[in-house]
């Protein structure tokens, strides 16, 4: 019963999405034109007809060739009634109780619903078995609807809210936001009917097995979870994205306004995203022996392809914002992150990259999934080569200037992306093609991203100090000096401590270097030696706002991580033995001394726990506890590593089975710095936070305080 | 006299993994080489080859018991004087292209080798026409207010003139 209400609420959510579509669209105008003409209903006749009086009704609304003069139109009459912000909430709602009803099923363990069956068993912990609601293929694409409707309510809230002036009774008054929240509506309608037609998380069969399949060991696993919401969540957010950026498309309105709408979107989607690569690297990392945090895999490529634009997106729109340049590209990114993010979804659901034969990947069918990819971004693609040479850039900028540095840094990023994106589906096409079996791993991938990430990092060090529209190379070379000393000194005396570190690495750590040192002298300078403004310095920092100390510290962030990246895997130390208990072992600064194996039961596995004692120096730090499970429902083992954090490195410990002559399997690695890495990109998670923090922060203040 | 205790070395390292049935962990101590020269040799190996089936994981990287089969078997035709090369023809031609990280170099790789370049060739030009466009219209426009600007101005003097909706 519980589930025949979720598969109710899923149907009505792609009615509301339709009617959404529909409503807001321009159509609507026509319709109602037809509606007053025939006399039909006065009131809604004179409003429609009062709208087509100021010349924005166009009944071809997504055709602008009719009123080319549409470019950089300010607010336009589009009144549509308050009560319409209902819809999305309807829409939230009913995905709500959607996903509700799937979560419900999994927690009374209802195995009349195959998905319930295929993934959980009466014995999985009542915390997975929530979980697992969201890692099915159906349950994703039902997140994936949920995720859409909210980023749909809020986008509503943040457009209905900005042009509700106190004087009008027209809530969107601009076709171009009305336009926005009726793509919005297909999208969503889109996703409802793959989610039915592919993957419907809801269907019952006759005959329900006595206890289900259980969980894949591997996907039991919080960080496996979590990870789900915070890719779809940035998904809805690319979403928006792409429906903004279609509707500014259609009524030419690519310009300031445009960016101010797309602002917290573009950092909330960047930040979403980079949170689930995050969450996927530390669990690669935490599983097993693996200890490598970065493997090139299908899965991680479908969330790095998406990031890199989001993140070039994040500087576009920056220049758009305050220059009105860059629009048809900022466009295209626009459309991309989501074409791409979307297609990386089709990717890993599909499982069409597997190394397993189909038939024991348990993937289902994701025709639908590719059909309203190809349909969708064929018709956004299509628009976006019909409008973009025809909006017209007023200003100019130099080669050198602010403009050209995120100019060249986002297609540069682009650039990777694309080259990312070829080498996964290489194989997918040679294999259609003539049958050949290839793979394309982290090789590939170092030798041509390499040249790319060099010089976009060199351009990152001074790009935050170019002036805007045109500066000269000299002056910026007065300006990075101090940087480039410092940074020289670093490279310096790395060298000389380690003489026998090959270039590659090398070149790594100087170029962080050089965006460490850039990015704190930039920040020293303006918080030192900005001209005296009567006030103290605390007031130099209020007036740094929270963009600059955002991208000051996502760029810090990731000069962090480089430096950690390339350190630990040049440093890393890794010594696989067969131990007895009481055996000491000898890695890095650290010992580490083996207490032997205990067998425990966990709640739905048994394990058999390893007991290390950390020292440094003879005192002991930590106990660490690296496991093998064994999951009796599924009949597999698990490998779960313990790390310890140090200040120098990390030690990741894990252990196997029992070696022949009789004692354990351990492997231990030292991965100097790797404690960087995670800081790095927490880092960068905290710079895009505070962007969105304080605008909501400051939004809140200002409406608290009495309007009057 | 080395060889032998080599042969040994590789009877050992192929007797192990027939006893240990469930899956080991990646590079156990049992398939090591007590060689350190030829060991690091296998390593070096080991990352450039794929584990059949896992997701993009090296042999090396891999507990899966495949992986396992092909570091001994790495191990084995190193010790039977292999050279690195050699070593990775063998497993090539067993399992195919399939088993290489680094895809190699064939007609049928071409476009995938090539596609980094050309796109960066793309950029490069798309980057320069960009700039050339701008220039041009920077020259062709004088400091003055373009047509659309002066429009945009004259309309919001006008509605400040007006008494502003604001």
């Amino acid at each position: 019963m519980i589930a025949e209400f979720g598969h109710f609420a899923l149907l009505l959510i792609l009615v509301a999405g339709f009617s959404q579509a529909l409503l807001f669209s321009p159509i609507r105008l026509t319709v109602g034109r037809i509606a007053a003409a025939l006399s039909f209903g006065p009131k809604t006749a004179a409003a429609v007809s009062g709208n087509a009086g100021t010349g924005t009704v166009s009944g071809a609304g997504l055709d602008a060739d009719e009123h080319p003069d549409m470019a950089g139109s300010p607010v336009e009459a589009y009144a549509l009634p308050s009560n319409m912000i209902a819809l999305p909430v309807v829409i939230l709602v009913l995905g709500l109780i959607a996903q509700a009803a799937l979560i419900q099923s999994f927690i009374v363990s209802d195995f009349s619903l195959p998905i319930v069956a295929g993934i959980s068993h009466s014995s999985t912990p009542l915390l997975f078995r929530v979980g697992a609601a969201f890692i099915t293929d159906g349950g994703a694409m039902l997140l994936w609807v949920l995720a859409t409707a909210l980023a749909n309510t809020v986008f509503a809230l943040q457009v209905f809210r900005r042009s509700s002036q106190p004087d009008t009774s027209a809530i969107v008054q601009n076709q171009f936001t009305a336009n926005a929240l009726s793509i919005l509506g297909i999208v969503i309608t889109v996703l409802a009917v793959v989610t039915l037609v592919d993957a419907d998380p809801f269907l019952r069969e006759a005959v329900a097995p006595l206890d289900g399949r259980g969980m894949n060991p591997q996907s039991q696993d919080m960080l496996r979870i979590l990870r789900e919401p915070a890719l779809y969540l940035g998904l809805a957010g690319l979403a928006v994205i792409f429906a903004v950026t279609v509707s500014g498309l259609a009524v030419r309105k690519i310009d300031r306004g445009f960016a101010e709408t797309l602002r917290p979107w573009v950092m909330g989607a960047w930040l979403l995203l980079g949170l689930a690569i995050a969450i996927n690297a530390y669990r690669s990392y935490s599983q097993q022996a693996w200890g490598t945090w970065w493997y090139w895999d299908t899965a991680e490529n479908s969330l790095l392809i998406p990031w890199l634009l989001a993140t070039a997106l994040v500087h576009c729109r920056a220049v758009l914002e305050k220059t009105e340049t860059l629009k048809s590209w900022t466009a295209f990114l626009g459309i991309s992150a989501f074409a791409l993010g979307w297609f990386g979804v089709y990717l890993t659901q599909s499982d069409l990259l597997s190394p397993l034969p189909k038939m024991l990947t348990q993937s289902g069918n994701s025709t639908a999934l590719l059909i309203g990819f190809c349909v969708l971004f064929s018709a956004a693609y299509f628009l976006f080569w019909r409008q973009s040479d025809r909006m017209a850039e007023q200003k100019a900028f130099g080669f050198v200037s602010r403009e050209s540095g995120m100019f060249v840094n986002s297609v540069t990023l682009s650039l990777m992306a694309a080259v990312i994106l070829i080498g996964t589906i290489y194989p997918l096409v040679l294999r259609w093609v003539d049958g050949e079996h290839i793979t394309v791993g982290a090789p590939f991938y170092v030798t041509t991203l390499l040249p790319a990430i060099l010089p976009l990092m060199f351009i990152m060090g001074f790009a935050p100090v170019l002036r805007w529209r045109q500066d000269e190379l000299w002056l910026i070379g007065r300006r990075m000096k101090l940087a480039a000393i410092l940074s020289a000194i670093i490279i310096l005396f790395v060298s000389i401590r380690f003489i026998e570190l090959s270039p590659l690495p090398l070149i790594g750590l100087g170029l962080a270097g050089w965006i460490l040192t850039s990015s704190v002298s930039d920040l020293w300078a303006r918080l030192w030696h900005q001209p005296d403004h009567g006030e103290s310095k605390y007031r130099n920092l209020q007036l740094l706002g929270p963009r600059y100390i955002s991208m000051t510290l996502s760029h810090i962030g990731l000069a962090i991580l480089i430096a950690g990246g390339s350190a630990s895997a040049v440093w890393e130390e890794q010594v696989v033995l067969s131990a007895r208990a009481g055996q000491s072992i000898q890695v890095g600064p650290y010992n580490l001394q083996y207490e032997g194996v205990s067998l425990l039961a966990g709640e739905n596995y048994a394990t058999r726990q390893a007991t290390f004692i950390l020292y440094r120096n003879s005192l002991p730090l930590e106990e660490l506890f690296p496991e093998i499970r064994y999951y009796p429902i599924r009949g597999t083992e698990t490998r779960e590593a313990d790390i310890f954090h140090g200040r120098d490195g990390d030690v990741h410990v894990s252990v196997g089975d029992r070696s022949e002559d009789g004692g354990r399997i351990v492997t231990v690695r030292f991965l100097p710095m790797m404690p960087w890495v995670w800081g790095g990109m927490i880092l960068m998670l905290i710079g895009g936070s505070v962007s969105i923090l304080t605008r909501i922060f400051l939004r809140i203040r200002k409406n608290g305080v009495p309007a009057s | 006299m080395r060889k032998p205790f080599l042969a040994f070395i590789c009877l050992m390292g192929l007797a192990m993994p027939l006893a240990i049935s469930s899956p080991a962990l990646a590079v156990n101590p049992d398939e090591m080489l007590s060689n350190p020269v030829l060991e690091e040799r296998a390593r070096d190996i080991s990352q450039e080859l794929r584990c059949l089936v896992c997701q993009n994981q090296s042999i090396d990287d891999s507990d899966a018991e495949l992986a396992h089969d092909l570091r001994v078997l790495v191990r084995e035709r190193l010790v039977a004087g292999d050279t690195n090369e050699e070593v990775i023809d063998y497993i090539v031609a067993r399992y195919g292209d399939y088993v290489l990280l680094n895809p190699p170099l064939k007609p049928e790789t071409y476009v995938l080798w090539a596609s980094p370049i050309v796109l960066a060739i793309l950029a490069l030009l798309a980057v320069a026409a960009f700039y050339r466009r701008k220039q041009r219209e920077a020259a062709a426009k004088p400091d003055t207010l373009s047509s659309d600007e002066e429009t945009r101005l004259n309309e919001i003097l006008g509605k400040s003139e007006n008494g502003g909706s604001k």
